[in-house]
């Protein structure tokens, strides 16, 4: 029998409770003759999901694209500010209680505001959902290039490296643990961010996303449509977490114990 | 080549770490800095290095500024490099590229028995090679002088007695000077040409103590009525000095 940590048991257990969760709703549907409108069985989801296709692909895809665009703004802008907030106190002090504020208001309250102000519908999901996106990377990376080393900060003071190779060479190996755990909750967040905006946006603008086609779909009692779109925004959130943890493994796998130990 | 005169030195939250310190360093010399825990020995060294500026005394180089090499207690490794870039590390800050480099930290490794674990990674090694590593990352620069942080302080005695053997075999080749800080009297007795005894903080030298024995200082040595006389003496200074202080009488 291998080992439960073994790469076998991390795909099989998974799918095993799945599909048995998967075979027991099936079956309670069909055997208690559950209407469909109030509880879809997995196959007519699954039959909804490929008829349906040719109009849930684009809102996949726009989804797809707003959720990955708010991740690398989160990454760009989370990162410079934290390289800012790491080599000037002064620039901490001043903008870290802004970010907090940001990040500890619910995006449900700021996203009818940011709907209004600005007027690309786009733009505003864009917004929204970097606004959920940023602070995990801001937070992760500041710990990161304040836990190096105290030693090797000497070290490299004693052979007097220029601030460039202090970053380069100690600072952003020391601080890419902790900014990959935080892309791995960016990466999620995103998500959540782009389909909360769109929710509060309603089905405005000229492309819609997954939550257009939910919200659009209870307005329509059609209930095997909307699970679905959730489907798909499921999948896509799982789809996101494991390519952050393929990254990060292939990134620090070879040194570090967060991605040697496997999993707890 | 350096003199530290009447030095003091503060910690941050007020404890005076050293009283009036005042030693020299010859060129290739290898100098022992002895004393119980928390005498300030690393701060001396720190001082030294240039990470830390004293709070009164001089500090003064009486030969050309030399390089310098430091090796602390703990590895203190990269552990996203391989052993080879850990090396590499001091002449990369230099400037220097890595091809031109390349042939000096083949040798380095060579020296300190570790070509073949070049492609590898520091959580590959034992804690001795993890200290082979840093000592070779040190020498790299061929430093006029090194300093050494109670570098063995965590080996066990065996691995401790072979770093020491290598270390001065290697010092003997290149005529680097040393200042190793240890709290070891069996150290310092092996390994130094003069030991500096220390108080309890706020440091200074209590007592000097030569030993003028030839090199290379083998087995032979270490089992020598010589080294049971340097041993002792020391002992006794090191007894004296620290005489009456609250944690060590």
């Amino acid at each position: 029998m291998p080992e439960p940590r073994s790469p076998l048991w991390r795909i099989v257990l998974p799918l095993a409770l799945v599909g048995t969760l998967l075979l027991g709703w099936e079956l309670l549907v069909r055997v208690k003759q559950i209407p469909h409108y109030i509880l879809p069985s997995p196959s007519l989801v699954l039959s909804t999901l490929f008829e349906r296709w040719d109009s849930l692909a684009p809102s996949l895809w726009f989804t797809l694209r707003l959720t990955l665009l708010a991740l690398a703004a989160a990454v760009v802008g989370g990162v410079l500010l934290a390289m800012a907030f790491a080599f000037s106190r002064w620039v901490e002090l001043a903008l870290f209680p802004v970010a907090v504020v940001l990040q500890v208001t619910p995006l449900i309250a700021i996203a009818p505001l940011i709907l209004i102000y600005v007027d690309n519908t786009t733009a505003a999901l864009l917004l929204c959902a970097w606004i959920v996106a940023f602070f995990p990377v801001l937070a992760n990376t500041v710990t990161g290039l304040r836990s190096t080393d105290v030693n090797l900060r000497d070290l490299f003071t004693l052979y007097r490296a220029s601030r460039w190779q202090r970053l380069r060479w100690l600072l952003a190996p020391s601080a890419l643990p902790y900014f990959l755990a935080g892309l791995k909750i960016a990466g999620g967040l995103s998500l959540i961010g782009a389909v909360v905006a769109e929710f509060t946006a309603g089905t405005a603008g000229r492309e819609t996303g997954l939550a257009s086609r939910i919200l659009e779909a209870s307005f329509r009692t059609e209930i095997p449509l909307m699970f679905a779109a959730l489907l798909l925004v499921s999948l896509l959130g799982v789809a996101i977490f494991v390519a952050c943890s393929a990254l990060s493994r292939w990134a620090i796998g070879h040194w570090h114990e967060s991605e040697r130990a496997g999993w707890p | 080549m350096l003199r530290l005169e009447a030095i003091d030195k503060h910690y941050p939250g007020g404890t005076q770490a050293l009283a009036r310190l005042t030693l020299a360093v010859g060129a290739r010399e290898f100098v022992a800095l002895l004393g119980p825990s928390g005498c300030g020995k690393s701060t001396a060294l720190r001082l030294i290095a240039g990470l830390d500026r004293p709070d009164a005394g001089t500090l003064r180089w009486t030969t050309a500024v030399p390089t310098l090499g430091f090796v602390f207690q703990e590895p203190t490794l990269m552990p996203w490099a391989t052993v080879a870039d850990n090396v590499f590390l001091p002449l990369r800050l230099q400037g220097r590229a890595r091809a031109e480099a390349a042939p000096l930290v083949d040798a380095m490794l060579d020296r300190v028995g570790l070509s073949s674990f070049a492609r590898a990674y520091p959580r590959e090694l034992s804690g001795g090679m993890k200290m082979r590593v840093s000592i070779a990352r040190a020498l790299v620069t061929q430093p006029g002088l090194l300093l050494m942080d109670e570098p063995f302080a965590a080996l066990d005695e065996l691995t401790r007695q072979q770093l020491g053997e290598d270390l001065l075999a290697i010092q003997a080749e290149q005529g680097f000077a040393v200042v190793f800080v240890t709290h070891s009297v069996h150290e310092s007795t092996y390994l130094a040409d003069r030991v500096l005894v220390m108080t309890p903080r706020p440091g200074r030298i209590a007592a000097e103590w030569r030993i003028d024995e030839p090199r290379p200082r083998g087995e032979a040595y270490r089992l020598s009525a010589r080294y049971d006389a340097h041993r002792v003496a020391i002992s006794r200074a090191l007894r004296d000095a620290t005489a009456g202080a609250p944690d060590h009488a």
